[in-house]
């Protein structure tokens, strides 16, 4: 469990160096739209802005396209590593949270992860699709409905995550007894004890 | 020339055999028993009770595969914690007490669920090292012997402690333990048991006489043998512990004990589908975590009606209870409490249990903190009654 949570950790840290500095590089060549909120584009914006990166050269020599393209793939990397930390972050926080509604709310973290990691996978297969070369300028998928709920859901999660930051409780609550009736079972019935 | 000591271990031999047979065993000859025993006879036992020998029982007790991985995972964890408390001062404070916990599935529920033990680390005046093991057997716990080392090394201001369920249910060992329906012949034949009964503190008159004297005719001789073995077990454990064993001084003077009891489970196959989003846990655990083969499935092999199941269980849940609350009794006074028990008995209702042995995060989270108001309860003195806690009658203040 540790070495996967470690493999988890370096590897979402590391993607996400890698696009950073692909949109670095990106913007200091000045090409225009990004792969992150081309889902949620109009359909005929986000056909012409592929057929636009499909005639791109970066500095490496690949088309923008062909970038995105392998961007869209380790994004599939991308994928199982936050999952796996949103729902080891959960679990921390989780463990932490005695309020049984944010105890609750950061348990249903965990499906929830899992559904955003299913939904981000369908837009990538969906934009895999939209960015093969015999349909570039030709047809467009919109992955919108699934880029719309999973960033939907990941707000969701974010905000349920803040919440139990915000909230720290350094004491379980101290309690308070409602007056105690007390009384005896009395003796045994003698259909049951009388044998003895 | 009369040899004393053969006539004593004549008396614990016949007193054993007797305990086996369910043979009309009393308080007071069960004390003796408990003042007599040593871990060789407890071993011998348990071979009478299960049929087994000590090895095959050793394996059948043992947490293994990706269950002990998780069990260990969450140990780490917890331990993790307790290491860094530790290195910021812990300690300073009079409120601060370090812990150490033994125990089952209650006090470590691996995945998803925040159990007792969770609860209780949530709270920074409490440094928790944890040894618990979800499926663990009270038995291996006991063979073992993890918390005698850590014991010396943490020298703990509390030991608590959770077992005996699994010894119970664990491996279908329900079914072992029931009969066909008998009158009530071997709770008759067990004075001990009858005395747990009538002893019994009953809290606003929550006890279901008619489920009770309906389930106790289920119960076979070795459910009984099984009950005194508890009780004898954790005997050792407490005044090893409290007193020093053989010895009579204890290496832990000032340690405090908690016991725990099991609320009523109900014994189900169902997987309790439901339209809470909040609820989804419930049947993703149901599914795949052995919810019906503890109870319901070794109860039907005995073929014990559907309407005398939920019966069963609660008579046996009932007798374990009291059994270790009376244990807990031994090693206190009017005024020094060194044992306390946490009763959870009809805290969780019909709708509070994840599986058929789990409560719901909300009743674990309510069992601890009414475990963390006994720890810092000064004197005792907020007891429901002697040195339990009841949890249903706690509430948030």
């Amino acid at each position: 469990v540790k070495i996967y949570r470690v493999i988890i950790w370096v590897l979402f840290i590391g993607i996400i160096l890698y696009d950073l500095i692909l949109i670095g590089m990106l913007k200091s060549q000045h090409i225009s739209g990004n792969l992150f909120t081309l889902p949620l584009w109009p359909k005929e914006k986000a056909k012409q802005q592929l057929a636009t990166w499909s005639h791109l050269c970066t500095r490496t020599g690949r088309t923008v396209l062909e970038v995105a393209r392998i961007n869209t793939w380790i994004d599939f990397l991308f994928i199982i590593s936050y999952v796996s930390a949103l729902i080891f972050v959960s679990y921390a926080q989780m463990q932490k949270q005695h309020r049984v509604w944010l105890n609750a709310l950061l348990r249903l973290n965990f499906p929830l992860a899992i559904l955003i990691g299913v939904l981000d996978g369908l837009e990538n297969i969906t934009l895999l699709h939209d960015m093969a070369p015999y349909v570039v300028g030709q047809t467009y998928c919109s992955p919108f409905w699934f880029t719309f709920l999973k960033f939907f859901f990941t707000g969701w999660a974010l905000l349920i995550l803040l919440a139990s930051l915000l909230t720290p409780k350094k004491r379980l609550p101290g309690m308070v007894q409602e007056e105690p009736t007390i009384t005896s079972t009395g003796f045994t019935p003698s259909a049951l004890a009388g044998k003895s | 020339m009369f040899d004393i000591s053969c006539t004593r271990d004549k008396l614990k031999e016949r007193l054993i055999q007797r305990l086996l047979d369910n043979d009309h065993i009393n308080s007071y000859e069960l004390s003796l028993l408990s003042n007599r025993i040593n871990a060789d006879d407890l071993s011998i036992i348990i071979q009478h009770i299960y049929d087994l020998n000590e090895t095959d029982i050793l394996a059948l007790a043992a947490v293994t595969g990706s269950l002990a991985a998780f069990d260990d995972a969450k140990n780490d964890r917890r331990n993790l914690l307790f290491k860094k408390k530790i290195k910021r001062g812990f300690g300073k404070e009079p409120d601060d007490k370090l812990i150490l916990v033994e125990g089952d599935s209650w006090y470590n529920y691996p995945i998803i669920l925040t159990d007792v033990i969770d609860t209780l680390s949530m709270d920074n005046r409490h440094a928790v090292y944890s040894l618990a093991k979800g499926g663990g057997w009270l038995l291996s716990m006991l063979t073992a012997r993890k918390y005698v080392e850590q014991l010396s090394v943490l020298h703990p201001d509390l030991f608590i402690i959770s077992g005996g369920g699994n010894d119970i249910v664990g491996d279908w060992r329900l079914a072992a333990i029931v009969q066909k329906p008998d009158g009530g012949q071997q709770f008759a034949h067990c004075p001990w048991a009858q005395g747990l009964k009538e002893n019994a503190k009953i809290v606003d008159s929550k006890f279901d006489a008619q489920a009770f004297d309906t389930g106790v005719q289920y119960l076979s001789k070795d459910f009984y043998a099984l009950l005194m073995f508890f009780h004898l077990q954790y005997f050792m454990v407490m005044d090893g512990i409290l007193n020093g064993g053989e010895t009579k001084v204890s290496k832990f003077p000032g340690i405090q004990m908690i016991t725990q009891g099991y609320d009523y489970p109900i014994p189900s196959t169902r997987l309790d589908i439901g339209l809470n989003p909040l609820h989804w846990f419930i049947p993703f655990i149901r599914s795949f975590l052995g919810h019906g083969t503890w109870l319901k499935i070794p109860l039907m092999i005995r073929k014990v009606p559907p309407e005398a199941q939920r019966q069963v269980v609660y008579a046996a849940i009932f007798l374990f209870n009291e059994m270790v609350i009376d244990v807990g009794r031994c090693f206190n006074t009017d005024k020094v409490k060194r044992v306390l028990h946490i009763d959870s008995r009809n805290s969780l209702g019909k709708n509070g249990w994840t599986d058929e042995l789990h409560a719901r995060p909300k009743h674990f989270i309510q069992t601890g903190k009414v475990m963390s108001f006994a720890i810092h309860d000064k004197g005792n003195q907020q007891s429901t009654y002697d040195h339990v806690y009841v949890v249903h009658k706690y509430k948030d203040q």
